[in-house]
């Protein structure tokens, strides 16, 4: 309890206050212009907080994570744009409730129920850390092996596309992420000759250029007849009957976004999906989707935001990044010396609960500061695409170079651009790919480690209660999957016996 | 339009990544299950990669012409030529320096999106656009963007 209230104080001292506030400031406005997510906009300013404290340095960050959610749902509804990878299924009913002229409502909607999820997700962080911090140190190589399979298999299941397809993904993002130096024997893989990649492909032209530039790729198709922003913001207020229509949608997307954030592989992008499909699945005007129903709005907005507190769990927990930008967060802990993991309580309480009652704080501060301040976003929005879309483009194109200080990496953003943009025509889902390219080089190690323990039988991972339970879930999701394609193709051959 | 089967290229593409994948794991080194060597882990992604395109293949071809995605690509040539402009951009930035790679970069971006050549308009887009970045990278964020190997 007194590390509690040493850490809350910490968290509420006005310097750390500022910070806070700056972090979501920076962090709207980055996630209102599209094509640069939290990943690009904490690796450019990571560098720039290293002199602070460590406290206010991770209070700064962690106020960019959420500001750029909140603020990637502002052009999700407003332009049809998503300003990141979580904020991608907000465009389906959220720029058609704009189109219909209730964007005002959209925002606030999206707003609110992004602060009821921060809430319940870091109040459900601050009773859960400990107690499951207890049961992570009983994780060793297996564990952690079975759990990232797990993440996997779920992302996949999770997506949009067919899941033998996001499973190619998922081998595509690990295969990408062998690419460099082995961990173990140093020995230098799949390079190509090329020196630039023997540290591996770098995760901020990955993922810039996979979710950006694809994106802006894609949009080059429609420039001359795609309206690129809605002119008037109706009124914020929404009325009685849709704050109870949004109701459950948010409790829903809140829970669903907390427990996704938790898994490895998990995160506010697969949360926001998982939860658009689930309100569309037990909807009972279906047909509504994609036209503007609100809970296609309140569902996956609180979902994103829940997932992104819940995303701290394994990171503060097992040291376990579960999406890009906890992997960069994780960075950040080790450049101050602090391991995140199980002993992370033990040996940096006060840290920890500083963290965490700061993020209750940046929720409030975003939610205070989102609803009167979107005059200044659609403003900013209103820019014509011609002028945004190049601008963009060199905010991508410099924050690569600057991360690296050489222009392969420049080479490896267009690259991974062009693939981007093919993958997505071909209805190939990209989030599997990033996350299996984050989680890659520890699955590669922890599988190892485990055949190393096991003197080269899996039994190991079969003998162990906690692993066992993990793979059966993975099972347990495969077949899932099966049983619903087997389904689908049985319905599809009624059809067309039906027809003939 | 010509029309692209995307469902037998990408599987096509992710069979031979597979493929090559296990082949160069092969060259790496697999080791043995007590000792796993450098391309142990690897060649098993190939596998399941090069496995799970044959799964996509088998699956389009059973769904028939009909069912499979097939793709087009509208505005082609504004896409080529943002790739190379892109593309122009890193091969330029540390020769010509930031300053004059940006305004060329914008300059050539808003044609390709206007379809026309630039006017004064553009150009004062373009020193507007290259000005506030400048502002923000080299002064506020303190990047240290490159000035030019060509000018000395």
């Amino acid at each position: 309890m007194d590390t509690f209230v040493t850490g809350a104080l910490a968290a509420i001292q006005p310097l750390n206050l500022l910070f806070c506030l700056l972090g979501c400031v920076v962090g709207t406005l980055i996630g209102v212009l599209p094509g640069i997510g939290p990943v690009a906009t904490i690796s450019l300013l990571l560098p720039l907080v290293v002199g602070l404290d460590p406290l206010t340095s991770i209070i700064m960050i962690a106020g960019i994570y959420y500001g750029a959610a909140y603020g990637g749902s502002i052009t999700s509804i407003l332009v049809n744009i998503p300003g990141e990878a979580s904020t991608v299924v907000t465009c389906l009913d959220g720029y058609q409730m704009a189109k219909q002229g209730r964007g005002g409502v959209a925002l606030a909607i999206s707003a609110g129920g992004s602060f009821v999820a921060g809430t319940i997700g870091t109040a459900a962080i601050a009773l859960l850390a400990e107690p499951l911090m207890s049961v992570a140190l009983r994780f060793g190589p297996p564990e952690y092996f079975a759990l990232m399979v797990l993440g996997a298999v779920l992302v996949s299941f999770m997506a949009r596309g067919p899941f033998v397809k996001s499973l190619t993904m998922v081998m595509f993002g690990l295969f990408l992420s062998l690419v460099g130096q082995d961990v173990i024997t140093g020995e230098v893989r799949f390079t190509l000759d090329v020196f630039e990649l023997t540290d591996g492909i770098g995760l901020v032209p990955l993922a810039m250029g996979l979710f950006g530039i694809s994106e802006v790729l894609a949009n080059i198709e429609q420039l001359r007849t795609k309206p690129m922003v809605i002119e008037k913001v109706t009124s914020l207020m929404p009325s009685r009957a849709e704050l109870r229509e949004s109701a459950w949608p948010i409790a829903r997307g809140s829970v669903l976004g907390f427990l996704l954030g938790l898994l490895p592989g998990g995160g506010p992008t697969l949360a926001s999906f998982a939860s658009y499909f689930l309100e569309h699945r037990i909807s009972r005007k279906p047909e509504a989707f994609g036209r503007g129903a609100l809970a296609g709005v309140a569902g996956p907005e609180a979902a994103n935001n829940a997932a992104a507190s819940g995303s701290f769990i394994p990171l503060f927990v097992l040291g376990l990044p579960s999406n890009a930008a906890m992997a960069l967060l994780l960075g950040a802990f080790t450049m101050y010396g602090v391991i995140p993991g199980p002993q992370l309580l033990s040996d940096s309480r006060g840290l920890f609960w500083g963290v965490i009652v700061s993020m209750y704080v940046g929720n409030l501060i975003l939610l205070v500061l989102n609803l009167p301040l979107i005059g200044i976003w659609v403003r900013l929005l209103r820019a014509p695409y011609a002028i945004l879309f190049p601008f963009i483009l060199l905010f991508m194109l410099i924050g690569t170079y600057a991360m690296a200080k050489n222009t392969f990496d420049v080479y490896l953003l267009v690259g991974f651009g062009v693939i981007g943009y093919l993958l997505k025509k071909a209805d190939y889902e990209l989030a599997p790919l990033i996350l299996a390219y984050v989680l890659g080089n520890q699955m590669e190690t922890a599988f190892r480690q485990t055949l190393l323990i096991g003197r080269g039988s899996f039994d190991f991972l079969l003998s162990r209660p906690i692993s066992l339970g993990i793979l059966v879930l993975t099972a347990a999701v495969f077949a899932a999957s099966m049983v619903a394609k087997v389904r689908r193709s049985r319905g599809t051959l009624i059809a067309h016996l039906e027809d003939d | 339009m010509r029309q692209l089967d995307a469902e037998v290229a990408g599987a096509s593409a992710f069979f031979t990544l597979g493929v090559l994948t296990v082949l160069g794991s092969k060259q790496l080194g697999i080791g043995t299950a007590t000792q796993p060597g450098p391309g142990f882990f690897s060649s098993g992604i190939g596998a399941c990669m090069a496995l799970l395109s044959v799964f996509s293949l088998v699956s389009a071809i059973r769904q028939g012409t009909s069912g499979r995605v097939r793709v087009t690509f509208p505005n082609l040539p504004a896409i080529a030529a943002l790739i190379m402009a892109l593309a122009g951009y890193g091969l330029l930035v540390e020769r010509a320096g930031f300053v004059l790679t940006t305004l060329a970069f914008m300059l050539t971006v808003q044609m390709i999106a206007a379809r026309a050549s630039p006017g004064w308009r553009q150009a004062v887009i373009s020193v507007a656009v290259t000005a506030t970045l400048y502002l923000v990278f080299q002064t506020l964020l303190r990047v240290g963007l490159p000035a030019g190997g060509w000018w000395g």
